[in-house]
């Protein structure tokens, strides 16, 4: 009998292998190895990203919009070539290459940076009147929303809406990858507003301890604004902040906002956010082994020497081949 | 016999059968050959139409909204190239222009024309953008689609069919005729525009047995009711797009499918829009509708006075000796068809006492009904309150108006350029009316 079931084996793998198709060694994605081509429209923008974040980190740039890697709740369009290579370049400035700088090479990014940098050329629009300006996905892929609104000569509207956005959304790919510290969860326990946080100010919210009023939403929107607030702000855009949080703020039944002579909400702001900001010192420090003030010295630094043009040249002095 | 002699054997035949022998090969290539060679060959066709190719766009709004606009059409201009841009051309804010950002097939579920960077002119009607104040003014944009699934190449009308990814937007591209300047393109649908709209007159549209009444054609989406039909609420919805030799329409509800989606081109006459499928539909702006529906918008029709029918003569001049009898220098002016509702219209009689200025007028109405474009007015006696002439034989004139009438356009979809109203039951009566 033993003899029978191994020939009834042995015929069964010769069937099995027999009709086995072969896989076409080709993918059907596109090759992103293949050589760039010279006489492509996009070739100058391609090359750059290839050379700083492909070949350096592995990462894909991806500023031709694709639907299907988009969110689809949204109504999206793409962002403009032009946009996409200011962005590109602020990018590698303001955030990849403060990273490497801080902690001494690539080695960081190429392990724990998303893998797809995707732009989006108008905001996440909801339902409720807010926009969504990125999203971190799964610790692999960041997308940066509202690319077409960019406006390097304004460096506020750029710390708000693409700077900031670039360190909360990588931060929270860093608390996927290793979370933070259950104290932080006790601090505003309670005074998270997951639905209808945008009802209130900046200042009502800075004043029961967040940094503004999306960081009083969740919890982990308040740890990974507290961190990206930091590395953008200016001393004094800090400072403006701490005195807000210190105020006490009412809005009217027609939505004004009126400071009130006394806090009267019970909450020391500015106390509440230094003590988050500590643990977000602390984590990064230990977890990470990052300092939370370098790389906040390293962004503003970067900041006051911006030259947008310089920049942009980077991409726009690359020439074809010989 | 042991069993295992007996399994075995038959475990053979059965491999052998399975594999061999092989039936012959659907494709004679691989999947991810047929996929790029479908890339390739649509990426060489779109580049190689020299002039570049029309593209007639279908943007379907968002069905939540109260707004009643669902599918609006509009035209692009796009030069497509190897390097990987397409410059897009259109109006914008009347004034025509160029933009050009990037393109590509991609392989996605099917193949895929992407307008993958922003492209101001193009990704207008799929910008969220509030600050543009169109009605999607909530984030949802108008409705339009930037990713299209290539569907087929339509080789009867020469054109390749695209389906939008996200708003199954719905989208021909033409290959424009080599020289055509592309401004002038514009021009031209602007020209057909002013043409066909530029009289809000509601059209006609005739499929075989089939009749409907579309209104609000200025708004480049019709508004559909079966002919005759009460139009106070309901209708159809029915989308249209202007392009430089007439007109095609969204919708397949109403059209048989033979037809469904078909161009629809200005005759040499210009007094028609023909399928180029069948020229047995086609829309048009009957007399008899124009008669009825520009009176009933406050555009009334004034009768020629100098080239009345000897008929109507007749008794006017009757009418005018017994108005005269009791006031010297008095007579009717002149006469004009008011609109007085549905299956209704007023004769408005105009005249002069004792050379006054002529604006005392009687007013009587007129029962209607139509068919196959010939109406038919039956005077039902009733006139307004405080009207004389009937004292003097009014009544006379009015019944000279009794009839069945063919109503003809001096020129086809343009009521303003006046009517030609001829009797059908008798004959040497003819009205010349002018708004």
């Amino acid at each position: 009998m033993k003899k029978t079931l191994y020939i009834i084996s042995l015929i069964a793998a010769i069937a099995l292998s027999s009709c086995q198709e072969k896989l076409d060694p080709n993918s059907i994605f596109p090759d992103t190895k293949e050589q760039l081509d010279p006489t492509s429209y996009s070739y100058q923008l391609d090359s750059f990203c290839k050379k700083n974040f492909l070949d350096v980190y592995n990462v894909e740039f991806r500023y031709r919009m694709q639907d299907i890697s988009s969110d689809m709740n949204f109504n999206l369009v793409p962002c403009t070539y032009d946009d996409a290579i200011t962005m590109a370049v602020l990018a590698k400035y303001l955030w990849w290459d403060v990273y490497s700088t801080v902690t001494g090479g690539p080695a960081f990014l190429q392990q724990y940076g998303p893998r797809i940098i995707c732009l989006i050329g108008s905001a996440g629009h909801n339902a409720t009147g807010s926009v969504t300006l990125g999203v971190a996905q799964g610790g692999l892929k960041v997308t940066l929303h509202a690319v077409n609104y960019i406006d390097p000569s304004n460096v506020a509207t750029l710390n708000e809406y693409y700077f900031k956005t670039m360190h909360h959304e990588f931060s929270h790919i860093l608390h996927q990858t290793k979370t933070y510290p259950a104290e932080f969860r006790t601090i505003s326990a309670g005074y998270y507003k997951p639905n209808g946080w945008e009802e209130r100010s900046e200042q009502e919210a800075r004043s029961l301890g967040f940094t503004g009023n999306y960081g009083s939403s969740q919890e982990r929107e308040d740890f990974v604004e507290i961190i990206a607030n930091y590395i953008v702000k200016t001393d004094d855009e800090w400072a403006s902040m701490m005195s807000d949080a210190a105020k006490g703020w009412k809005q009217d039944d027609n939505g004004t906002l009126h400071q009130l002579e006394q806090d009267e909400d019970g909450v020391d702001g500015p106390a509440v956010i230094e003590q988050k900001l500590t643990i977000a010192r602390n984590w990064l420090r230990d977890d990470w082994g990052i300092s939370l003030d370098s790389l906040r010295a390293e962004v503003q630094k970067r900041q006051a020497n911006m030259n947008i043009d310089s920049l942009r040249n980077q991409v726009l002095t690359i020439g074809a081949p010989d | 016999m042991k069993l295992h002699q007996l399994i075995l054997p038959l475990l053979l035949g059965a491999v052998l059968a399975a594999c061999s022998p092989r039936v012959d090969d659907i494709f004679d290539n691989t999947s991810v050959e047929r996929l790029e060679q479908r890339r390739t060959e649509l990426k060489n066709r779109l580049i190689q139409a020299e002039n570049g190719w029309v593209m007639q766009y279908f943007a379907q709004s968002d069905p939540t909204t109260s707004d009643t606009i669902k599918h609006r059409g509009y035209t692009f201009l796009m030069q497509f190239r190897e390097d990987g841009t397409v410059t897009v051309g259109a109006p914008v804010d009347g004034v025509f222009n160029t933009e050009t950002s990037m393109w590509d097939i991609i392989n996605d579920n099917s193949s895929v024309l992407t307008f993958n960077t922003f492209n101001r002119i193009f990704h207008y009607y799929s910008n969220p953008d509030p600050d543009l104040g169109l009605w999607g003014a909530d984030g949802e944009g108008v409705g339009g689609d930037y990713e299209f699934m290539v569907l087929e190449y339509n080789t009867t009308e020469g054109y390749q069919l695209l389906k939008g990814k996200k708003n199954s937007c719905y989208v021909r591209l033409y290959p424009l005729a080599a020289g055509q300047d592309w401004e002038d393109y514009f021009a031209q649908i602007d020209a057909m525009n002013t043409f066909l709209f530029e009289e809000n007159t509601p059209f006609d549209l005739y499929d075989g047995d089939k009749h409907f009444t579309l209104y609000n054609g200025r708004t480049h989406e019709f508004r559909a009711f079966t002919f005759g039909a009460d139009t106070l609420g309901g209708g159809h919805y029915y989308g249209l797009l202007v392009t430089d030799k007439g007109i095609r329409l969204h919708d397949d509800s109403l059209l048989a499918a033979a037809v469904h989606r078909a161009d629809f081109r200005l005759n040499e006459s210009r007094t028609r829009l023909v399928s180029v499928l069948d020229p047995l539909v086609y829309l048009t702006v009957d007399g008899s509708t124009a008669f009825t529906s520009d009176a009933n918008s406050g555009r009334p029709w004034n009768i020629d006075m100098n080239t009345l029918p000897a008929a109507v003569t007749a008794t006017c001049t009757t009418l005018n000796a017994n108005i005269s009898a009791q006031a010297p220098n008095s007579y009717v002016a002149r006469m004009r068809w008011d609109g007085a509702g549905q299956n209704r219209m007023a004769l408005r009689i105009y005249y002069v006492v004792s050379g006054d200025a002529g604006n005392s007028f009687d007013t009587y109405y007129f029962n209607t009904s139509e068919d196959k474009g010939v109406i038919t007015l039956t005077a039902d006696d009733t006139y307004s309150s405080g009207s004389i002439l009937y004292q003097f034989g009014g009544l006379d004139l009015v019944h000279a108006f009794n009839g069945s009438y063919s109503i003809d356009l001096l020129q086809g979809f343009h009521p303003s350029q006046g009517v030609t109203a001829t009797r059908t039951d008798v004959s040497d009566f003819v009205l010349n009316m002018k708004h």
